[in-house]
C-alpha cells in the first residue's frame, strides 16, 4: 500500500464507545489510554463491566448519588422513568437510551453508557495523552467489550494510531473472525489476549460460547509472529483450582510461541454497575493473591522461558 | 520508633513521613542534631529589637541608611552566641534556634496588642515570657510608636484602598507593611564567597574614596557607602564572636569535641574578612550570611539559590586535597539543612494564616544548566537532594530545574524523593523558568543562572531586585463583584466596581468582561496601596547588607530599594482562587446562557443564601464542567484570565523601576482568603479554601493526573513570571517499586514537554482514603486505578473501599 493511501479515513466510519480512561498503567506498557468499545459475544459470569456487554447504549442509575429530584422523570419523552418514594424507577422495556435524563440529571446519579463516536473524535480525545505516551512507552489500549465486534471502526482507529507513532494494543477475548484479526494485527503492537479457561465446555458453560475459535485464532496470531501476553482472570470456584492451573500450565507450555501469561485477579468492584443497570451482581470473590503467585511460578516452572506474572491491577 | 515532624502546611497538618530503615541510616550526629532540634519550641527574641532601639535613639539625624547599619552592628556585638551540642555550622538569628526577631520599627503595635496571646494563638505560637513583656513594654513599644512602617502606612493609604484590603481581605496587603522586603537571591557565588565580608568592604572603600563630595548626586551615595563599610564590620564581629565562644567552649569540652570546635573556630576567625578556603568555611560562610539578613530587616525568602553551583569547586577541592571524604562533606551540609529549619519568621496572627508554618523560605536550587547551556548537575546537586532525605525537616525548601538534557540519574532521584510524601521536591521546568527571566530583561545567559526565591518564584542570584508580595488578589471576589455589581455579601458593603445588574448583560462575554473590570479593580488598589509600601521600604528600612550582596549596587551607590540592582522586576501580585474563577465563569455561560437552565437572578439569590435551601441550584453548579479534566470549553478561561491579568500588571510601573509582576502561587492564602468570598457559581460554598495555586479545586479533577497537566498547560506560564504552582496527587501504590519509579520519571519527562512551570506532588497514603471515607464530598476525584477497571473511591462501598485502603497500606513505599 503507498503512504498517501494508508492516509485515507473511510469516511463515516463511528464506532461505540462506552469509556475513554486515561492514565492506564496496567494494560500494556507504559502510561495509555483506554478505549472501551461497547459489545461483547461473551457473557462471562463474573463479567466487571455489565455495561461494556450489550451494543447498544444504555441508561445506568447510580442510587448513591441521586437525590429524588425528579428531573429525569420530567425529561423522559417515553414515559419509562416514574418517581417511587423519592426514587426514579426505570422501565427498561419503555428506555430508548436517549440520554435526555442523564442530561438533565443535576447528580450524575444518571449516566448514558455507551455513544456513537467517529474516528475522528477518538483520536482527539487519544491524542491529548500523547507527550505521556511518547515519555513512558505506553500508547493506546482498544479494548472493551471486545473491540473486534467492531472491526471497521477497531481497524481504523489503530491505523490511524500507527500513522500518529502511537504504540497500540488490543485487548481481546478471541472469539473474533479470523480475516479481521488478522488485519488488526498488522496493526497492533500488543495483544493482550484472554484465555480464560482451558476445557471447551465449561468454557461454554461459564463465558456462552466454545472456546475452539478462541484457540485457533490465538495459534494463529502466534504464527504470524504478533507479540501476544496471554491473560488469565482468575476467579474462585471457576479456574482456581489446581486442576485448572495444571491445564492452564500444560496449554502454556504446549505453545513455546507464549511467552507471557498475566494472571488477574478477579474481584467485585463492578458490583455497583450491575445495581445501576438493574441487573443482579455476580458473587464470586476474589483469589488469594498468595495463591496466584505461587500458582504463576508453578506455571513458570512447568514452561521453559515464560515469565508468568500477576497482575497489578485487577482483572 | 519514629519521631513524626507535624508542620502546618495549608492549613491541614503534614506529617513527613519516616520510617525505621531510614531512622537507622541517619547519620548519628544528624540523628542527635535532628533530635535537639524537636526539644526547641518556637520563642521570642528581643536582643535585635532592643539593639535598634538603642541605636536609634543614639543616631537621631544621622541618615536611616547610616543608623540601620548601626543596628546591625550593635546587634552583631551584643547578641548571644549559643553553640549547641554536635553542631559544626553556628550562630543563629535570636538568642536561641527557633526564635522569632522583632523587628519593632516595621511593626510595633500588634506585638503589643497579641503580647499576651502570643504563645497560645492557633496558628504559629511562640513563648514570650513576662520578663520580655516588662521590657517591650518599657522600652521598646514607647520608642516606636507612631514611627513604624504600618503606621505610615495606615496614615496613607487611601480609604476605598484600605477597605478592600486592610478590613475585608478582599485583597491582602499587610505582609510587607509587617515586615521588609526580603525575597532576594543574594548573590553568594557572584560577591560573597569570591570576596568575602573584606573585600566588599575594600570594595565600598574604593567607590567611596572615588566619590567627589561636591557633586549633589554623590550624598546618598556616600551614606550608602558609609552603611555598607559598617555592615561589613559588624559581620566580622559577628564570626569572631562565634570564634571566641568555640574556643570558650572548647576548653570545657571533651578533647574530641574540643577538636571540632578549635575547627569551627579556626573557620569563623578565617571568614570575619577573608574569602573561604574550604568546603566547611564556605558553608559558615553562607549561613552567617543567611541569618545575618534575617536579622537585618526581618524578611523571609533570602534564597540560598544555586548551591550546587557555589559550592561544587570547593566540595571537589576538599575531596582532592584529602580535607573530607564525600560523607564528611555530606555531613556538613546536613548540619547546615538543620541550621536552614531552625530559623522562624515572626509574624502577626492575621499573617500568619496567610504564610503558616514558622517558615523562613530559604529556598535551595539544584539542578537546570550553565550560562552556556550544558547541564549544571554535579556531585553538590545530588547531596541537596539526599540532604533532605537525611533530615526530612519542613525546611529548606528543596527546588529542582529539570530539563530535558537532565541526567538520568537525577531525574530518578528526583523522582525518589517525590515520591516520599514529603512534598520536596518542586519541580521546575528550566525552559520555562528561562523564559521568565527573560521577560524581566535578563541576558540569555543571565537567564539561565536562574533560582528558586521564597515559594517558587523565578529569580536571579546576586543580580536581581525583585519583591514577590505586593499582595494577593482573589478571583472569588472579582466574580461576586460582577454578580451583585460591586457588593461585597459578607459584609454587606459596595467595595467592588459598579459594573452593572448582571440581568443587563445579555451575553455571556458581557458577564465575563465584568469580572475581568473588576479584576482590574483589585490590581489597581494593589498598585496604589504598593507605591506606599515601597516609598516606605525606601525611607525607613535602607539594607546595606542585602544591598552589599546584589550587583550592581555597590557600584551605582545605591541600596537595593532606590533602585541600585542591575535588574529590578515587581514587586510582585499573588492570584489566588484561579480555578475558582475559572470554574465560576464555565457554570455561568453553561447554566445560564448556553443551556438557559438558570436565570441570573435565580443564581444570585441561592448565592446570596450560600445555596441553604438551594440545593438543586448548587448541584447543576458542581455539575457544570470543571477546570482540571482537559476540557477546552473551560480552560479557555485560565487562558483568558493569564492573558488579561497580565496586560493588567504591565499597565503599572513600581518605585524600584520595574513592573508590577503577576503570579499565580497562595502561600496559604488560599485558606483565610476564602473566608471573605462568598457562594460561588462553581458551587463552592462561601468561606470555603479557595484553590491553591493553577491546581483544579479539590475534589473537582476526574480524569487523572495526565488531564491535570494538559488543563493547566493551556496557558503561557512565563508569562506569569512571578511564578505558578501546581499540586498533583497521587497514590503510593502508582509510584511503587522500580516500575513506579520508572512511570513517575516518565511523566516528569512528559511535564518537559508541556509548558508548565512548576509541580510539586501530594503522595496520597491510607490516612487520606480514610478521610475520604469519613467525609466523601471533599474527595470526589480520587481515582483509584485498577487494569481494564477504574473506580472513584468514594463511590465504591465502604467494604470495598476498606479492602483498597489495606491494599494502600501494603503497598507502601
Amino acid at each position: 500500500m503507498r503512504r498517501d493511501e494508508a492516509d485515507v479515513t473511510e469516511p463515516g466510519v463511528t464506532g461505540r464507545v462506552f469509556d475513554v480512561q486515561r492514565f492506564s498503567l496496567h494494560d500494556g506498557p507504559g502510561i495509555r489510554t483506554v478505549v472501551f468499545l461497547k459489545g461483547c459475544p461473551l457473557r462471562c459470569a463474573w463479567c466487571a463491566n455489565p455495561e461494556s456487554q450489550r451494543p447498544d447504549p444504555q441508561i445506568a442509575w447510580f442510587a448513591n448519588l441521586c437525590v429524588g429530584c425528579g428531573r429525569c422523570a420530567e425529561a423522559c419523552p417515553r414515559g419509562a422513568v416514574t418517581i417511587d418514594g423519592g426514587r426514579p424507577l426505570t422501565d427498561r422495556r419503555l428506555c430508548a437510551a436517549c440520554g435526555r435524563c442523564a442530561a438533565a440529571c443535576p447528580r450524575q446519579a444518571r449516566r448514558l453508557m455507551g455513544c456513537s463516536v467517529s474516528v475522528d473524535e477518538v483520536m482527539q480525545e487519544v491524542r491529548r495523552d500523547a507527550p505521556f505516551f511518547r515519555r513512558s512507552g505506553g500508547g493506546v489500549t482498544f479494548s472493551g467489550g471486545e473491540p473486534l465486534s467492531q472491526p471497521l471502526f477497531l481497524l481504523e482507529c489503530l491505523r490511524r494510531c500507527r500513522r500518529w507513532g502511537y504504540h497500540t494494543a488490543v485487548e481481546t477475548c478471541g472469539y473474533a473472525r479470523w480475516d479481521d484479526l488478522e488485519e488488526a494485527a498488522g496493526l497492533t503492537d500488543l495483544f493482550l489476549f484472554d484465555i480464560k479457561l482451558v476445557d471447551p465446555l465449561r468454557h461454554e458453560r461459564l463465558t456462552g460460547v466454545r472456546n475452539e475459535l478462541i484457540v485457533d485464532n490465538l495459534e494463529r496470531l502466534l504464527a504470524l509472529g504478533a507479540a501476544v501476553v496471554v491473560r488469565v482472570p482468575v476467579l474462585p470456584g471457576v479456574n482456581d483450582d489446581r486442576e485448572s492451573m495444571r491445564a492452564l500450565g500444560e496449554f502454556v507450555a504446549g505453545r513455546p510461541a507464549v511467552r507471557t501469561v498475566e494472571l488477574l485477579p478477579g474481584h467485585e468492584l463492578g458490583a455497583h454497575k450491575y445495581a445501576a443497570l438493574d441487573l443482579a451482581a455476580p458473587t464470586f470473590g476474589a483469589p488469594l493473591r498468595e495463591r496466584l503467585v505461587s500458582d504463576a511460578a508453578e506455571i513458570e516452572r512447568g514452561a521453559h522461558g515464560v515469565e508468568c506474572r500477576v497482575a497489578q491491577g485487577l482483572s | 520508633m519514629a519521631t513524626r515532624a507535624e508542620e502546618i502546611e495549608g492549613g491541614t497538618v503534614v506529617s513527613l513521613p519516616v520510617s525505621a530503615e531510614w531512622e537507622a541510616d541517619l547519620r548519628p550526629r544528624i540523628a542527635r542534631l535532628r533530635a535537639q532540634y524537636f526539644t526547641h519550641k518556637p520563642s521570642v527574641c528581643l536582643e535585635r529589637a532592643l539593639s535598634y532601639t538603642e541605636v536609634f535613639k543614639e543616631t537621631e539625624g544621622k541618615p536611616m541608611v547610616i543608623r540601620r547599619a548601626k543596628g546591625l552592628k550593635r546587634i552583631c556585638e551584643t547578641k548571644t552566641i549559643l553553640i549547641q551540642d554536635d553542631e559544626l555550622i553556628v550562630g543563629n538569628a535570636g538568642r536561641k534556634p527557633r526564635t522569632g526577631i522583632l523587628g519593632p520599627e516595621m511593626s510595633n503595635y500588634w506585638f503589643d496588642k497579641e503580647l499576651d496571646t502570643l504563645s497560645t494563638r492557633p496558628q504559629d505560637p511562640y513563648i514570650v515570657d513576662e520578663e520580655q513583656k516588662q521590657l517591650f513594654r518599657e522600652q521598646i513599644y514607647p520608642y516606636w510608636k507612631g514611627k513604624t512602617v504600618i503606621e505610615h502606612w495606615l496614615k496613607r493609604v487611601p480609604a476605598d484602598t484600605r477597605a478592600l484590603g486592610y478590613e475585608t481581605g478582599v485583597i491582602d496587603v499587610e505582609i510587607k507593611t509587617e515586615s521588609g522586603p526580603g525575597e532576594i537571591a543574594p548573590g553568594y557565588g557572584e560577591i560573597l564567597l569570591p570576596k568575602g565580608w573584606g573585600g566588599i568592604r575594600r570594595w565600598a572603600e574604593e567607590r567611596l574614596a572615588a566619590l567627589d563630595p561636591a557633586d549633589p548626586a554623590n550624598e546618598e551615595k556616600g551614606y550608602f557607602l558609609e552603611a555598607v563599610i559598617i555592615a561589613m564590620e559588624a559581620m566580622g564581629i559577628l564570626a569572631r564572636r562565634h570564634a571566641d565562644a568555640a574556643r570558650e567552649l572548647a576548653r570545657r569540652s571533651s578533647p574530641e569535641r574540643a577538636a571540632e570546635l578549635e575547627k569551627v573556630a579556626e573557620v569563623c576567625d578565617w571568614i570575619a574578612t577573608e574569602p573561604p578556603r574550604t568546603f566547611h568555611e564556605a558553608l559558615q560562610l553562607v549561613w552567617f550570611a543567611q541569618f545575618s539578613l534575617m536579622i537585618e530587616l526581618n524578611a523571609p525568602s533570602y534564597s540560598p539559590n544555586r548551591m550546587d553551583q557555589y559550592l561544587f569547586p570547593y566540595y571537589e577541592a576538599a575531596l582532592q586535597s584529602g580535607e573530607l571524604t564525600h560523607d564528611e562533606a555530606q555531613e556538613l551540609l546536613e548540619c547546615l539543612w538543620i541550621k536552614f529549619a531552625e530559623q522562624c519568621w515572626i509574624l502577626n496572627a492575621n499573617c500568619c494564616q496567610y504564610f503558616a508554618g514558622y517558615q523562613g523560605f530559604f529556598n535551595v536550587t539544584a539542578g537546570g544548566v550553565k550560562a552556556d547551556g550544558e547541564d549544571a548537575t554535579n556531585a553538590v546537586s545530588y547531596m541537596m537532594l539526599q540532604a533532605t532525605m537525611d533530615c526530612r525537616l519542613n525546611s529548606p525548601s528543596v527546588a529542582v530545574r529539570l530539563h530535558r538534557n537532565c541526567p538520568e540519574e537525577f531525574l530518578l532521584k528526583v523522582a525518589e524523593l517525590a515520591r516520599l510524601g514529603t512534598g520536596f521536591p518542586a519541580i521546575h521546568n528550566d525552559e520555562v523558568g528561562i523564559k521568565a527571566l527573560l521577560r524581566k530583561g535578563a541576558t540569555t545567559e543571565d537567564a539561565r543562572d536562574w533560582c528558586l526565591v521564597g515559594c517558587v518564584e523565578p529569580n536571579l542570584p546576586g543580580k536581581l531586585h525583585q519583591w514577590s508580595d505586593y499582595g494577593h488578589y482573589n478571583f472569588g471576589s472579582a466574580v461576586e463583584f460582577a454578580l451583585f455589581n460591586g457588593e461585597h455579601l459578607l459584609s454587606g458593603r459596595k467595595l467592588g466596581l459598579e459594573t452593572g445588574d448582571p440581568n443587563d448583560f445579555e451575553t455571556f462575554e458581557e458577564f465575563e468582561a465584568a469580572v475581568m473590570a473588576q479584576l482590574a479593580n483589585e490590581l489597581r488598589h494593589i498598585a496604589i496601596q504598593g507605591h506606599i509600601t515601597e516609598a516606605l521600604h525606601r525611607d525607613l528600612l535602607p539594607c546595606a547588607l542585602a544591598s552589599s550582596l546584589i550587583l550592581d549596587c555597590i557600584d551605582n551607590g545605591a541600596d537595593l530599594l532606590r533602585g541600585g540592582a542591575r535588574y529590578k522586576r515587581g514587586p510582585g501580585t499573588l492570584g489566588i482562587g484561579i480555578a475558582d474563577g475559572v470554574n465560576s465563569l464555565a457554570a455561568v455561560k453553561k447554566l445560564v446562557y448556553d443551556e438557559k437552565r438558570l436565570t441570573m437572578d435565580e443564581l444570585r439569590e441561592a448565592l446570596r443564601a450560600d445555596f441553604e435551601g438551594y440545593e438543586e441550584v448548587r448541584d447543576l453548579c458542581l455539575s457544570a464542567p470543571k477546570y482540571g479534566n482537559d476540557d477546552d470549553a473551560v480552560d479557555q478561561y485560565v487562558r483568558h484570565f493569564a492573558h488579561f491579568v497580565v496586560a493588567e500588571h504591565d499597565k503599572y510601573d513600581t518605585l524600584t523601576g520595574g513592573k508590577m509582576m503577576p503570579s499565580w502561587y497562595p502561600v496559604s492564602s488560599n485558606v483565610p482568603q476564602g473566608m471573605t468570598v462568598a457562594a460561588l457559581p462553581s458551587g463552592r460554598k462561601a468561606g470555603k479554601p479557595l484553590a491553591d495555586g493553577v491546581s483544579p479545586n479539590q475534589g473537582t479533577d476526574r480524569l487523572g493526573p495526565t488531564a491535570v497537566l494538559r488543563s493547566v498547560g493551556k496557558f503561557q506560564h512565563e508569562d506569569l513570571d512571578g511564578g505558578t504552582l501546581l499540586n498533583v496527587k497521587f497514590e503510593p501504590q502508582v509510584l511503587a517499586g522500580e516500575e513506579g519509579l520508572q512511570r513517575f520519571a516518565a511523566y516528569l519527562r512528559a511535564f518537559l514537554d508541556l509548558p508548565i512551570y512548576h509541580i510539586q506532588f501530594n503522595v496520597v497514603d491510607e490516612k487520606t482514603l480514610r478521610c475520604a471515607q469519613a467525609r466523601p464530598d471533599e474527595y470526589r476525584s480520587l481515582l483509584i486505578r485498577v487494569a481494564g477497571y477504574s473506580a472513584f473511591f468514594v463511590e465504591l462501598h465502604e467494604d470495598i473501599q476498606n479492602d483498597i485502603i489495606s491494599r494502600t497500606a501494603n503497598a507502601r513505599l
